[in-house]
């Protein structure tokens, strides 16, 4: 692969991470560690969680997330993450971009 | 948990702190991105397979974790640095120091806790500045500061344990508290500073000292939530906020409460009157009595003044307010908390001595013993009273000025003052007004020494003060004798009346009593209940009368007057050519019919008035044109009748009746009521109200008309329903026409007397005096106090008529305090002189024994029936 595709690569990751926390925590809450396990997992996002506590820190500064700590029976107190009124509003929003965008990409250059 | 080695925890704390920087440049919090890290790597590094974790381990799982935390970061080190904590690095953020823990337990929780405590026992800061604490809301907001820093140290004692969430709302909370009391005391700071030098700075520092150490206990609590990969809630802050809120609302009466104080003394008419009602309805009491005595109850209160506003003026709001003198109401100081407010009395100032007002209540000082012995003739219509006071004053260091305004009998003045010395007694000197308040000015307030001064204070009343009373426990003993006319009730009846304490700025336990005597050649008509007749001494009554019944129970005593006896006849030996007083008893002609019109107060103090008014209405049988008006927050006018009866009046009365609430400036009532009233000839204003211990407005409409028509016309007669100031009958006394109407029974039976002798159904009675120098065919009976009313009347004419200086030797001669005159008691013989002024000889004053020129009488009567009997020629028996 080139390093334009590889760079291309990115910038689509860096485009749909956050989208794709947000649609994981639509669901139920999760807490850090299995939530960075389960997006982890899922091929082609290449996510590491150097790079996942740091957004969640920015979606909970910017009010999409909430964070609250339970204390575990077997181990130190999780975090667990859950989506905000504003979190599930913004979803919403990007789900249906995401929509148009990829209606709009579909026509483009004649293919259907 | 698996156990670490410290260089395995070294290392990853050193990997997380070396992207601080790109977390930050990512957007997020740094500390929170490095805690949930160092979480995620304990989690794998709890996974079964480790044992002791170790450096290569803590390597092995931030690969997995992101590779990149192993390489250097990718900004340049400096903006690395800069978002860094110093030493965190490398490291773990570093617990607090001993010795830091040991300066927040003393300027955090020690300090802060020792003020509080001493704020609570002294009162320092309230009885003198402000009151930090005025409600113990307050207090227990103060006391959180101390507590949650003892809390927050607490916890911070085990490095690795969580932050509660409850610990930062409270350290935020207390931080705002902190905050809002350094915020307040900051105008204090330099004076605190320069007080270091004597640790009682310490005190006023202690809330910025305390904020300080709020703000290093939150870092602290941050450090440790670092430590423990903790998270502090968001929105701790509002803690903060919300603390600063509570005081706030806290502090709404006390803001609103000054606000509307500065408009009721500023503002237009509308806008006054507009604040004066939000007062009544909204206002702290507390706080406009405090300000009264120009103390601050509450800071924030104070914080939003816009305009300087003087004790006195807001002395008069609070009359408005309330309806109550504020000197009547008990001073803010003594409602100080606790125990050691005592202190702060050393230092509380009595700024009224040496005036000529009787002003506040004065802590420490009270009247210790009160004895009147009176005297009189019901035949010869006159009276002799002796007050004798001992105040006490039980304030450690501040001698004080004891004051009072006496309410004389009607007619009445002061004959004789006399002030112990050493316990002997000194007798006044008797000189013009100016003359003895200017030596008392001396010797009292300049020389700090021993006088008493007695000056007149409006109708029928005089002003008292003595100076000093010692501090610690000491005493002052003084006795005034008063002489008064006896009140003609009837042809067959007089009233002899009490002396009482109109205002006083001492205080009188409400099981105080005062010791009466009374002796009379005739009987009372009805002997007073609870009154007791001594059997060794012929119509002797006698009583002990408690403080709280004084006003009840110290009854006009009705003495029964001879119908014929004959005119009254005295010789006036004082005067350079030998002269005679004689004095009639006379029915009065009656009064032309003219208008009437009634001021009713509709004020606090109005109520009693009022009702006696509704009463008087109905019993009086009176007839004529009859108006009346109520001073209330505007002028009311109730009813105008054009000649039926006086009851007519009642019904629109009871149906206008207002609120009695406040205190009302009663000139624009007067003015409606004279302006009607004087459309007829031989009309009178009769004005019935409370006490009156401010002007609330302009007395110049009143005083004008009085002066222009020289009491040729309309009258004004001013009947005070219940004791206590009148500062409006101060400015009238000696003008014409003004009446003040004797207060001879209940107000209801005074209003009906009046009322039925102004409608011409009922007859009315006086003493007429007159002086010759044509020796009388009978013989001089009466007393000297005949010649000494005599004295009063002329006293009065000559001050009319402009010729004050010889109203002042007369009143001289005769030892009288009038209004032109007054007397005063210096402490030696050095001091008169040096006021150019004698004080009398003791035995020219007059005396509750028969006075020493009668018992010379006696004497020489006694020696010349001897030598008639002697000279009889001897009858020989047969």
């Amino acid at each position: 692969m080139s390093d334009f595709f590889d760079n291309w690569v990115v910038q689509v990751r860096k485009g749909v991470i956050e989208l794709c926390i947000l649609r994981t925590l639509a669901t139920r809450e999760r807490y850090g560690y299995e939530l960075v396990k389960e997006l982890s997992e899922a091929p082609g996002l290449g996510l590491t969680e150097g790079t996942l506590y740091p957004l969640l820190s920015r979606l909970r500064l910017s009010g999409l997330v909430n964070t609250r700590l339970e204390e575990s029976a077997t181990g130190p107190a999780r975090k667990y993450y859950s989506l905000t009124p504003e979190g599930r509003r913004t979803l919403k929003i990007m789900n249906t971009f995401l929509e148009t965008l990829n209606r709009s990409t579909a026509h483009v250059g004649g293919q259907s | 948990m698996n156990e670490w080695t410290p260089s395995a925890r070294a290392v990853l704390e050193q990997h997380l702190n070396r992207h601080r920087a790109r977390f930050v440049a990512d957007g997020a919090e740094a500390d929170e991105v490095i805690g949930d890290l160092r979480q995620h790597v304990e989690h794998e590094a709890a996974a079964p397979g480790f044992g002791i974790v170790t450096e290569a381990d803590v390597r092995r799982i931030l690969a997995k974790v992101d590779p990149d935390l192993l390489a250097e970061p990718a900004l340049p080190p400096r903006a690395a640095e800069s978002v860094a904590a110093p030493k965190s690095n490398a490291h773990p953020p570093r617990p607090m120091t001993a010795g830091s823990r040991f300066l927040l337990w003393l300027f955090g929780v020690i300090l802060p806790a020792f003020t509080l405590g001493f704020e609570l026992y002294t009162n320092a800061c309230a009885g003198e500045i402000f009151d930090p604490t005025p409600t113990w809301l307050h207090a227990l907001l103060v006391a959180w500061v101390p507590l949650t820093h003892a809390a927050a140290l607490l916890w911070l004692q085990q490095t690795d344990r969580r932050v509660p969430v409850w610990l930062w709302w409270a350290q935020s909370a207390a931080a705002g508290v902190a905050g809002a009391y350094a915020l307040v005391f900051l105008p204090l700071t330099p004076f605190a500073v320069v007080g270091l030098i004597f640790a009682i700075g310490f005190l006023p520092l202690s809330p910025l000292i305390a904020w300080v150490c709020a703000l290093v206990l939150g870092s602290a609590l941050r450090r440790q939530a670092v430590r423990t990969a903790t998270t502090p809630p968001r929105f701790r802050w509002l803690g903060g906020v919300g603390a600063l809120l509570l005081l706030v609302a806290l502090s709404l009466p006390g803001v609103f409460t000054r606000h509307w104080a500065e408009t009721a003394a500023h503002g237009t008419p509308d806008e006054s009157t507009r604040a004066v009602q939000w007062l009544r309805r909204l206002g702290s009491e507390e706080e406009l009595l405090r300000a009264c005595y120009g103390q601050v109850r509450d800071p924030w209160g104070e914080l939003w003044q816009r305009r300087w506003t003087s004790p006195e003026q807001i002395q008069t709001v609070f009359f408005r307010v309330t309806g109550q003198p504020y000197n009547a109401v008990k001073p803010p100081l003594s409602s100080l908390r606790g125990p050691g407010a005592t202190v702060l009395r050393d230092f509380e100032w009595d700024n009224a001595v040496g005036g000529e007002a009787v002003a506040g209540h004065v802590s420490g000082l009270s009247l210790r013993s009160s004895r009147l012995d009176a005297m009189g003739n019901a035949d010869d219509g006159w009276a002799y009273t002796e007050w004798t006071l001992e105040f006490r004053n039980e304030h450690e260091r501040q001698p004080r000025e004891a004051r009072a305004e006496l309410q004389l009998p009607p007619g009445g003045a002061v004959s004789r003052v006399t002030l112990w010395v050493n316990g002997e007694e000194r007798e006044a000197a008797f000189a013009g007004r100016g003359e003895v308040r200017a030596a008392y000015q001396q010797v009292a307030v300049v020389q700090q020494r021993d006088p008493i001064l007695v000056t007149t204070s409006g109708p029928d009343r005089v002003l008292m003060q003595c100076f000093p009373v010692p501090a610690g426990g000491g005493t002052m003993k003084v006795r005034l004798g008063i002489t008064a006319p006896l009140a003609p009730l009837s042809a067959s009846a007089v009233a002899f009346v009490w002396p009482r304490f109109a205002e006083r700025n001492f205080a009188i336990r409400d099981e105080f009593r005062h010791y009466a005597w009374l002796e009379t050649p005739q009987p009372a008509v009805n002997p007073p209940a609870g009154w007791n007749l001594d059997a060794s001494r012929s119509n002797a009554l006698h009583a002990t009368v408690s403080e709280r019944e004084a006003e009840s129970a110290f009854p006009v005593i009705q003495l029964r007057r001879d119908s014929v006896a004959p005119s009254a006849w005295s010789r006036d030996e004082r005067s350079p050519s030998p002269a005679w007083v004689r004095q009639h008893f006379n029915a009065l002609p009656a009064q032309a019919p003219g208008r009437l019109a009634l001021v009713l107060d509709g004020g606090r103090g109005g109520q009693a008035g009022f009702d006696a008014v509704r009463a008087a209405l109905q019993q009086s049988g009176g007839v004529g044109e009859l108006g009346v008006w109520i001073a209330s927050d505007g002028v009311l006018e109730v009813v105008k009748t054009k000649g039926g009866t006086f009851a007519e009046a009642v019904d629109p009365l009871t149906r206008r009746a207002p609120a009695f609430v406040g205190g009302h400036d009663p000139v624009p009532a007067l003015e409606a009521a004279w302006n009607w009233a004087a459309e007829r000839p031989g009309s009178a204003v009769l004005w019935v109200h409370g006490p009156l211990p401010v002007l609330l407005g302009d007395l110049h409409a009143i005083t004008q008309r009085l002066e222009r028509t020289g009491g040729t016309a309309t009258q004004l007669l001013d009947l005070q329903a219940s004791l206590g100031p009148n500062r409006a009958a101060k400015e009238f006394a000696n003008l014409p026409g003004y009446h003040n109407v004797p207060r001879l029974g209940s107000t209801t039976e005074d209003l009906t007397r009046l009322l039925r002798e102004r409608s011409g159904t009922g007859p009315q009675f006086g003493w007429q005096r007159e002086r010759t120098e044509q020796e009388p065919r009978s013989a001089v009976t009466a007393s000297r106090h005949l010649v000494r009313l005599w004295a009063l009347d002329r006293i009065e004419l000559l001050r009319r008529a402009r010729h004050v200086a010889e109203a002042v030797e007369l009143a001289g001669r005769w030892q009288l305090v009038t209004a032109v005159s007054g007397a005063v008691v210096l402490e030696n013989k050095a001091q008169f002189a040096q006021a150019g002024l004698t004080p009398v000889d003791p035995l020219t004053t007059p005396s509750i024994v028969p006075e020493p020129e009668t018992w010379a009488l006696l004497g020489v009567g006694l020696g010349l029936v001897w030598i008639l009997v002697q000279k009889r020629p001897t009858r020989i028996c047969p």
